[in-house]
């Protein structure tokens, strides 16, 4: 017996080295993700790129300004890509409604892959919701795949100082969030309540996003 | 002579297959304890935190005042100043607010924390004189290379605002659940604390938080997420410091 005994001791104390030290298979696999998120109120577009109110500081800005009507309903359209196949949750949305100087309905995009970490965000402003804290998910596939979900209604009136006219000033959270400047021009003026002033967009045509963001995660 | 031969080798055959089992056996045990094998962790489900959003969303919200600050989701509750009384808020260039009560510069913001690049400093005035300085910060996910549900990340990163203005009231609204909001002291200051959706130990940023603070002339507000509440805490403290030099 004592020959099997030390066979045995041996073989556990060979597999526990080897275990730990010897070299593992490569499994880096790279997950790339993209968010396409559309403007999320009427077709017609009143203001051209712009930051604080229309239109100032046109062109380096990062919102747009959409046609809409108090109470109407104001939603979140994407359309998420991933580079493995099926389609899923992507990341999750968080609905978050404050006063900053203005009502804003606030949705942080966190990512599942890497696990719920913040993506970014896009403000709707002049909005207000009857979701506040509450979250959605963001799917994504290896085709484009889209999310739509109400997220809030345009308020009627806003601060003192913050809106002329009920309309949607959509905007992102910065770099590394990519504007649609090929899509959706500077110089684009209509405000609401312009006689006759209609500037249409194909707002839900693949392609016609305000937005766009990349990420990846190496595991 | 034959059988005995053949018994051996059969002893032997069966110990090398056993040596082998443990061998192997031992190799991916130790494997699967340092980490080697991934389905050998017990994983969270990935949307497990958001029970705690919805459960929270479900929780009743009404006004009340806390610290001598209403605060609620009712209408009416912003803040308002008697500076614009006839006059309309008018957007104006951040230099003007330098040297005024809102102006504000904080000492403390945790490690790569920076001013957020989409959304401008926002200074208004009425009739030239500034009541209102909003300043938004963006804040990084900070993780490690295994993130997941069971080893979230240590900050989600996010976005918080601070805004400082003028108010003839101590009243601002707040949108979370009334058993949410508790009095707090920031720098001897009374102030109302909006704790985040999370409770202790599983908050790295998830969720609104706020802090109302009273002053003199009126109200500071810090408001946003992607960081745990200590942080934010520590922010407002270090609104009422000399800055570090």
């Amino acid at each position: 017996m004592r020959p099997m005994l030390i066979l045995a001791l041996t073989s556990v104390f060979v597999g526990i080295l080897a275990g730990l030290y010897a070299p593992r298979a490569s499994e880096a696999t790279v997950f790339s993700f993209t968010l396409r998120v559309h403007p999320g109120a009427g077709f017609n577009l009143n203001c051209g790129w712009h930051d604080g109110g229309c239109p100032a500081n046109p062109s380096t800005g990062h919102a747009l300004d959409w046609e809409s009507q108090a109470y109407y309903q104001i939603n979140w359209k994407s359309f998420g890509w991933r580079n493995f196949s099926g389609s899923g949750v992507i990341a999750r949305g968080e609905i978050d409604e404050v006063l900053e100087q203005c009502w804003k309905v606030k949705v942080i995009v966190r990512s599942s892959i890497p696990y719920n970490v913040e993506q970014g965000r896009i403000s709707y402003t002049h909005t207000d919701t009857d979701w506040d804290g509450t979250t959605f998910d963001i799917n994504g596939g290896s085709s484009y795949t889209v999310t739509t979900r109400m997220v809030g209604y345009t308020r009627s009136t806003d601060q003192p100082g913050c809106m002329d006219a009920p309309h949607l000033h959509q905007v992102d959270s910065g770099s590394p969030w990519a504007r649609n400047s090929a899509k959706y021009p500077t110089s684009d003026v209509c405000l609401p309540g312009w006689l006759g002033c209609e500037n249409p967009h194909p707002i839900w045509t693949i392609g016609y996003h305000q937005f766009s963001r990349n990420w990846s995660y190496t595991n | 002579m034959d059988g005995i031969r053949s018994r051996r080798r059969l002893y032997w055959a069966v110990t090398a297959v056993l040596a082998l089992a443990i061998g192997v056996g031992s190799f991916w045990g130790v494997r699967a304890l340092v980490g080697g094998g991934s389905e050998a962790t017990a994983e969270r489900d990935p949307g497990w935190w958001t029970t705690y959003f919805n459960q929270d969303a479900q929780k009743p919200r009404f006004n009340q005042e806390i610290n001598g600050i209403l605060v609620g989701p009712g209408d009416g509750l912003e803040p308002t100043s008697d500076v614009c009384t006839g006059l309309t808020p008018q957007w104006t260039d951040p230099e003007k607010a330098k040297g005024t009560v809102v102006d504000f510069s904080p000492s403390y913001l945790p490690e790569g924390v920076k001013r957020a690049a989409s959304e401008p400093e926002s200074v208004m005035e009425c009739g030239g004189t500034v009541f209102s300085v909003l300043r938004s910060y963006d804040v990084p996910a900070k993780y490690g290379p295994d993130v997941s549900p069971s080893n979230p990340p240590e900050w989600s990163g996010g976005n918080f605002s601070i805004w400082r203005m003028l108010s003839d009231k101590h009243t601002f609204p707040l949108l979370g659940a009334a058993e949410r909001m508790e009095p707090i002291t920031v720098a001897g200051r009374a102030a109302v604390l909006m704790r985040p959706v999370m409770p202790e130990g599983e908050d790295y940023g998830l969720g609104k938080m706020a802090i109302v603070i009273a002053e003199d002339f009126g109200l500071t507000a810090i408001q946003g997420g992607g960081l745990p509440l200590g942080e934010f805490i520590k922010i407002a403290e270090g609104l009422y410091e000399e800055r570090a030099q």
